[in-house]
């Protein structure tokens, strides 16, 4: 390079010139590279690349599925049209066309005169127009000048204008004539060229109608055989125009995803690769219809993912469902990143680890699961066994990708997604997972720890113009202050249009049994039994386990300390009233009679083992096992009550539920003195001797004072507290006041403040003199001195006690609070006490980082860690226990005896609680009726009406208890085509009914006996309403009046004896022909109804229209018989008529038992108000 | 974690234990630093080829090696972080490079040869075909390069931004990363804002501190070893050195992590930094009570409120109230304070008798105090950094107003 002249190149230039021909060439394959991968949907294995467009080779092959699905389709539109008479038609043509061709000539001449017309009409009609426009024009120029020359309307310029506009009306005239002329003659020449060709002409067009349809179908099917076509619409850069292969797209508008910082529609691509997902099965007929012709049939239920359709097409996807595709997407409920089109990116999530068997697809080479009965095959090579998660790395290298927040639910846990517009439905039929999860929680008493807002569920009501808060309240007709109390209102507040006010349904119970009188109903030697193993004692218990646990079980004497605490607690701090013993002696052989025939076993087992408990086949389609044990487990099971029990308090308990606890959902059977004894000695009977017989080691006192001592040291230093120990008293001395006294214990200086209040009342009447003053000093001398004897008789209580129950009281609370115990059971002393567990509403959206996997070796997964928590909630302490976390420190929930099955489903629901926000029109929003309907359900659940009745087609549990057919309760709903309960009887009954069953006795011969359930008014109201709005009945409902007329009675009379309505229905006190009384037990089951009461009971419009024609049809199976009403049974009376016999016959029916209680009217309708209910919501309307 | 995809070796154990250890911070600063110092004072035996080509391959095979590693394949093949692995390599050559020729045309002068860039500048070249030729093959096969990084290593999508969630560990762009190391040691208001104001004022001020014409034109070190040296230290040991380590060693919660470590993000670090003024009036002075039985010294940490003067009404008791603060503030500060006024007011006078010697004699006052006021402001950085490791130092002045 250097001392080289000036003109000499510092480069070798052909040298440069191969760098660039290999550069450039180089550059042109890496760019011809980018745009492939840009493009393709392949892979080039040499280079390690792959394109793209993954999704392309689906579309491929959805197309080359679709080309064979027109094919098909349009020779089936073939075949049809040959059915519909296509080649008569055909042969027609040709005929006619034969015809035609004789007379070619006079075809040819008409139809050049036909032309010939049309081109002078034509000419005609092109001058005429031309002259009309001319018209119109001059017309505008005389109105102008009329305009301008006002003042003298006979100017020359008018004049002009004038004379030019009447000139062109002679011209338009004159032509118009003309143009008639030749469009008459031009009329006539066609006419004559119809006359010939006409037929021929409609037989073709019947043909292309005929066709019509494959036409259509052949030019799309054309379009994509077309190679040439598709190759210039599908080249690279030109595909954005018109390509057959593009990413396509749902903007679901209502259904949003939350970016962070807004939330924006989801855009969901899936259809994209699954392009087959709406694509309809078949129907048999139309199936078999084509397998006769040999045509192609395409399963697309069968195919390979992704092109397989949608599994349950009726309720979703398809436009016809209720969620269509094209307004909810696919995300909204499957999840996953609407936007992506990658596989592992859009989020696919495999099923649950478990191994199955799979096999090469010799086509695809995919791996596909294979039938279960390969799994010996599992060695041949071909077949594996391997997880979905193994074979979609195989097949579509799939990874997970952690950064997407939303993944795709697993299919096992697709129903989660239901629950968040969905909450407020107490039965979601179709997501049974979700619903069973959803009865655990309530049942668990999940959500009494930890919040869940999904599960205590309210619906939305958007505020219209001029309504007021009590407006809306009436007509949900719901409680005022418990809409201000959740949506956190004051007394007086005026409500803004359009605010979203949530008007509650459901109203969740303790589930755990009040603990305020637990010393009357047991003893301390079985509580810290119960304590210690709740289930050894009762295997379906859902009092779930504390201690003995994984992080516990090294520690069984403080676990000792702790139990037997928390029991000296409750017992030191029960309220004891007397139970005295049964009045009469009892007998345990009746008593187990009476167990049985009552009903009890609808909601309780004695020793069967619930959860192996089976519907019986029978009551198969009215309940399934899982609604069968939902019902027969409402209540506890009994085997094992006089392990636990005393006769006294099972006696008391019996009479009166709801003394011991108000708020129990243990009904009334109204047991007379001798039943309940009877019953109680039953139950006594029932013993646990593995319960008997153990024997629970004894706290051991030093154990009891180290771990009281740790808990002082949470408030107060060491010495101070090693001081306390011995001297408690002021700890646990609020226990043994009132609650209402609790509050000056918790708060020292309360009492204080209350006496300088009292001064400065005092003080003030001393100036005053003023009497409300006074009288307001002297309540506030009374309560200061009644708080203060509280407090003096709860220190002297307190003090009574040794050192060691002192110790045993303040451990005790101390646990309680630490437990949470009071979440589930009324705990004296812990009424306002917080629940201690955390929120869940928002659990579905927590992300993994923020759960704590503790040492355990195990998948970080959500699922996994929720599964974990479930089935050994203590074992995230595992190794931690003693070496990084004290015993407070300690994870406290416990553990619940829970199937794998109960926990996948509780796994739905907790899942499904997400953050997701919904747009204004979700959650689905109900009406006040709707609304009812839910709260009716909710309240029908709860009661557990279906362990006896059949209530909306389920129920009847209490027909596998082997009560005697015929000796069931009887049905009170059934499918919508079925009797429903509002429209069979009246509300004033109904009403009256539920508040006190005994006055009904319609049936006085049933054994099962309808239980008191202490309902208010409300609650009442709310059940009446419920069968009224869920029956589609008017509410309230016209109160039926018959036509008294005694002609008409008569007829009904004689309709009556002619019928035999009183062989089985009761009348006045007999059937059969005998007294009640009289009847022997096995011709019970034959009685009917007592038709005494029907006048009271029954609704005429629904015995005429619906009861009497078609009695099976109402309630299947029963022994009404369904009599031909008019000519066939009684031509004579009232004319054969069928309608006025049926008439007749319910007036005289309704005479039977009306005539004590109400004076009959006659016909015509009479609006009477309903005492039980009195607002108006008009006619009800459901989806 | 990961075991099924690490490689096992005992060797390798070894080797990445070794790794882990030198990659602390306060041994990979120090041998950082120490190793440059020696490299400019060795200068004649490293740079040249051999040892340049050594460098490089060594620094490929450690990283190929390395590689085997899970945890150290998961960071270093990020897609974000291939351009600081380049840089590794781009720094190592440019730096080299240049002491090569600074080295050779030092060993010229000695023979009392011109540098060999006075030779070649005398030469003349065609623009075209020659420089346009070349520069146009040049861009085609950066585009290659950069289509087939594009093809190859795709451009990383992460979740959507959450203001309430941001990712662990929230890292700067990759040039920044040095500005954020920076904010472990100082004040958010300095590492952030002040300094690189001072940097960028710094850089735009170099042609009117340095006035010396000798390196125009040509590589030299001899001629200029204190600047050359001061500016090898600022760029490589505090910027690019910074980089690196923000890019690989700091993990989630900003901990360090070696380049085989697994980034747990829930890594527990017992940090408890405290104060200068803690030192003096919690440490010192009781020693110093206890010593000479004087009671003052066992006052404690004097108590400052922050009052802060904007927001005080304008009357003269609540200004009397600011300072007061002030007055206790600088009480409880007294050591920070002396300290940096010995940094910053004495240092510069002892610098001009000793080690800046001749710049002060050649510059007038203006510009030297400029030129030491730069220096001494980025001392602080591996001061306040070797406080930070030795004696747990977060401040050394912390006011409610002024924090450094």
């Amino acid at each position: 390079m250097r001392n080289q002249p000036e003109t000499q190149h510092v480069y070798n230039i052909p040298r440069l010139n191969w760098w660039f021909l290999i550069s450039s060439a180089v550059f042109v394959l890496c760019f011809a590279l980018m745009i492939w991968v840009d493009y393709s949907g392949g892979s080039i294995p040499l280079l390690g690349l792959k394109g793209d467009r993954k999704w392309k080779p689906y579309q491929r092959e959805f197309y080359e599925l679709e080309k064979k699905r027109l094919a098909a389709d349009a020779q089936a539109a073939e075949i049809r049209a040959q059915e519909q008479g296509l080649d008569k038609l055909r042969a027609d043509e040709k005929q006619l066309n034969e015809q035609l061709a004789a007379r070619r000539d006079d075809l040819a001449q008409a139809q050049q005169e036909a032309a010939r017309q049309k081109v002078r009409a034509d000419r005609i009609t092109r001058e005429f127009t031309m002259e009309k426009a001319t018209r119109d024009e001059v017309r505008s120029f005389l109105e102008a000048a009329l305009a301008r020359n006002r003042e003298n309307p006979d100017s020359d310029e008018v004049r002009e204008w004038r004379f030019k506009v009447e000139t062109q009306n002679e011209k338009v005239a004159k032509l118009e004539l003309e143009k008639q002329l030749h469009d008459a003659k031009h009329a006539e020449a066609q006419a004559a060229v119809a006359a010939l060709v006409g037929a021929r002409e409609e037989v073709e067009r019947s043909i292309k109608r005929l066709l019509a349809g494959k036409t259509i179908i052949t030019k799309r099917l054309d379009q994509l055989s077309s190679p040439l076509v598709q190759a210039v619409v599908n080249a690279p850069v030109a595909e954005f125009a018109s390509g057959t292969y593009r990413v396509e797209q749902i903007v679901a508008e209502k259904h949003h995803v939350n970016v962070n910082f807004t939330t924006v529609p989801r855009v969901d691509r899936c259809i994209t690769c699954h392009k087959g997902i709406e694509s309809k099965d078949l129907t048999p007929e139309e199936k078999s219809w084509r397998e006769k012709h040999q045509l192609e049939v395409i399963e697309w239920s069968d195919l390979a993912q992704p092109l397989r359709s949608h599994p349950q097409l009726d309720l979703f996807v398809s436009e016809t469902s209720p969620h269509p595709m094209s307004k909810f997407g696919c995300t909204s409920c499957h999840w996953g990143w609407d936007r992506e089109t990658d596989f592992s990116r859009a989020g696919h999530t495999p099923d649950a680890v478990v191994k199955r068997p799979y096999r090469v697809n010799e086509k695809t080479k995919l791996w596909e699961p294979a039938a279960d009965d390969a799994t010996a095959e599992a060695a041949t090579g071909k077949t594996a066994l391997m997880t979905q998660r193994d074979a979609w790395k195989e097949n579509y290298d799939w990874y997970h990708e952690h950064y997407n927040l939303q993944p795709m639910r697993e299919q096992q846990y697709v129903q989660a997604s239901c629950l968040k517009c969905h909450s407020q439905e107490t039965h979601l039929r179709g997501a049974e997972k979700l619903d069973h999860g959803r009865r655990l929680i309530e049942q668990l008493g999940c959500w009494s720890c930890h919040k869940m807002k999904q599960i205590e569920s309210y619906s939305v009501h958007v505020v219209g113009a001029g309504e007021s808060l009590e407006e809306i309240c009436r007509s949900y007709d719901v409680n005022p202050d418990d809409v201000r109390r959740l949506n956190g209102l004051s007394q007086n507040v005026s409500l803004n249009i359009g605010r979203e006010l949530q008007i509650p349904i459901r109203t969740l119970r303790n589930p755990g049994p009040s603990l305020y009188k637990v010393a009357t109903k047991t003893d301390k030697e079985w509580t810290r039994k119960w304590l210690a193993d709740p289930v050894a004692f009762r295997p379906n218990t859902y009092m779930p386990k504390f201690w003995g646990l994984d992080n516990n079980k090294g520690t069984p004497e403080r676990n000792t300390v702790e139990m037997n605490a928390i029991t000296e607690f409750l017992f030191t701090v029960s309220q004891t009233p007397a139970t005295p013993p049964p009045p009469v002696k009892g007998d345990a052989g009746k008593g187990q009679a009476l167990v049985m025939e009552l009903g009890c076993l609808g909601c309780h087992v004695v020793d069967e083992n619930l959860l192996d408990l089976k519907a019986p086949k029978d009551l198969a389609q009215y309940m399934d096992d899982w609604e069968y044990r939902r019902a027969r487990s409402q209540g506890p099971q009994l085997a094992g009550t006089g392990s636990k029990t005393t006769v006294n308090w099972l006696y008391a308990w019996l009479k009166d539920p709801h003394a011991y606890h108000p708020k129990t959902k243990m009904p009334s059977l109204r047991l007379s003195d001798q039943e309940a004894a009877d019953v109680a000695e039953y139950l006594v009977g029932q013993r646990h001797a593995k319960t008997d017989a153990e024997k629970l080691p004894a706290p051991d006192a030093n154990v009891l004072r180290a771990v009281t001592l740790e808990y002082l040291q949470v408030t107060l230093p060491r010495k101070q507290a090693e001081e306390k120990l011995n001297d408690l008293d002021s700890f646990i001395e609020m226990y043994f006041a009132d609650p209402e006294t609790m509050k000056y214990f918790t708060d020292p200086a309360r009492l204080a403040r209350e006496e300088a209040r009292l001064k400065a009342l005092q003080q003030e009447y001393e100036e005053t003199f003023d009497d409300a003053v006074q009288a307001k000093a002297d309540a506030l001398t009374t309560a200061i001195k009644r708080v203060k004897d509280q407090i003096v008789a709860a220190q002297k209580r307190a003090a009574t006690l040794d050192a060691t129950q002192k110790q045993n009281v303040f451990l005790g609370s101390k646990l309680i609070q630490h437990y949470g115990c009071y979440a589930c059971h009324e705990i004296h002393g812990f009424e306002t006490a917080k629940p201690i567990g955390a929120e869940l509403t928002e659990w579905g959206s927590k992300t993994i980082n923020k759960l704590d996997f503790g040492l355990l070796e195990m998948e970080h997964d959500r699922i996994a860690w929720l599964k974990q928590k479930l089935r050994a909630p203590r074992s995230y302490d595992n190794d931690r226990v003693g070496i990084t976390r004290s015993p407070q420190e300690l994870l406290k929930m416990p553990k619940f005896s829970l199937t794998e099955e109960q926990i996948d489903q509780i796994v739905t629901v907790v899942t499904g609680m997400t953050d997701e926000k919904l747009t204004a029109d979700e959650p689905r929003k109900l009406t006040p009726a709707e609304h009812t309907i839910e709260r009716g359900r909710w309240a029908v659940k709860e009661l557990n009406c279906v362990g006896c009745h059949q209530i909306e087609g389920k129920g009847w549990a209490i027909r596998g208890t082997g009560i005697p057919p015929g000796m069931e309760p009887p049905m009170i709903s059934g499918t919508p085509t079925q009797l429903r309960q509002g429209q069979r009887t009246q509300p004033d009954w109904l009403f009256h009914f539920l508040k006190a069953p005994q006055t009904g006795q319609v049936r006085p011969w049933l054994k099962a006996r309808m239980p008191t359930f202490g309902l208010s008014d409300a609650e009442a109201n709310l059940l009446v309403k419920y069968f009224a709005y869920e029956g589609r009945a008017q509410f309230p409902y016209v109160t039926p009046q018959y036509n008294s007329d005694p002609v008409h009675l008569a007829a009904g009379h004689q309709l009556f004896d002619q019928l035999k309505c009183a062989l089985c229905h009761i009348v006045e006190g007999k059937a059969l022909g005998k007294p009640l009384a009289e009847i022997p037990a096995e011709d019970l089951p034959r009685l009917a109804p007592n038709l005494s009461l029907a006048a009271k009971r029954l609704q005429r419009d629904w015995l005429i229209n619906r009861w009497l024609p078609e009695p099976l049809a109402q309630v299947p199976g029963t022994r009404m018989p369904q009599f031909e009403y008019g000519a066939t049974i009684a031509p004579h009376v009232l004319g054969g008529d069928g309608k006025k016999q049926r008439e007749a016959l319910v007036d005289y029916m309704l005479s039977l038992g009306a005539a004590a209680d109400r004076p009959p009217v006659n016909a015509g309708p009479q609006h009477t108000s309903n005492p039980a209910v009195t607002e108006q919501p008009g006619e009800v309307k459901l989806k | 974690m990961q075991a099924a995809e690490t490689f096992h070796n005992p060797l390798f154990e070894a080797f990445k234990g070794l790794g882990n250890v030198l990659a602390d911070p306060r041994l990979s600063f120090t041998l950082a630093v120490v190793g440059l110092l020696l490299m400019l004072k060795f200068r004649r035996l490293v740079f040249n080829w051999w040892v340049g080509s050594a460098v490089l391959i060594l620094e490929a095979v450690i990283i190929g090696i390395s590689m085997l590693d899970y945890n150290f394949k998961l960071i270093v093949g990020k897609p974000d972080n291939v351009p600081i692995t380049i840089m590794l390599f781009l720094t190592t050559i440019t730096f080299w490079l240049a002491m090569v020729q600074a080295v050779n045309n030092e060993r010229r002068a000695e023979q009392k040869l011109p540098p060999e860039e006075k030779e070649t500048s005398q030469q003349k070249t065609w623009v075209w075909p020659d420089l346009l030729y070349i520069e146009f093959i040049a861009m085609i096969i950066c585009s290659i390069a950069l289509i087939v990084w594009a093809i190859y290593l795709r451009a990383p999508l992460e979740e959507p931004a959450n203001p309430s969630a941001t990712p662990n560990p929230s890292k700067a762009p990759w040039y920044f990363l040095g500005l954020q190391e920076m904010l472990v040691y100082y004040d958010a208001w300095y590492a952030g804002v002040v300094l690189p104001l001072i940097i960028i004022a710094g850089l735009m001020a170099i042609p009117y501190i340095d006035t010396n014409p000798k390196g125009n034109g040509y590589y030299t070190f001899a001629e200029r070893k204190f600047s050359i040296t001061l500016f090898l230290v600022g760029y490589l040991a505090l910027w690019v050195f910074m980089i690196v380590t923000g890019t690989f060693l700091r993990g989630p919660g900003w901990n360090f992590f070696g380049p085989f470590e697994y980034w747990d993000p829930h890594k527990v670090v017992a940090l408890n930094n405290v104060n200068l003024s803690d030192y003096a009036w919690i440490v010192i002075f009781p020693k110093i009570a206890r010593a000479t039985g004087i009671e003052w010294f066992n006052q404690g940490l004097p108590v400052v409120n922050n009052v802060v003067p904007q927001l005080l009404p304008p009357d003269f008791g609540s200004m009397r109230a600011f300072v007061y603060e002030v007055g206790q503030a600088c009480k409880r500060e007294f050591a920070g304070i002396l300290f940096l006024a010995l940094y910053f007011l004495a240092l510069p006078g002892v610098l001009a008798k000793t080690w800046l010697r001749k710049f002060y004699e050649q510059m007038d006052v203006v510009r030297y105090a400029v030129l030491v006021g730069l220096v001494l402001t980025m001392g602080t950085l591996p001061l306040k950094m070797i406080c930070r490791w030795v004696l747990n130092l977060k401040y050394f002045v912390d006011t409610p107003w002024i924090k450094f």
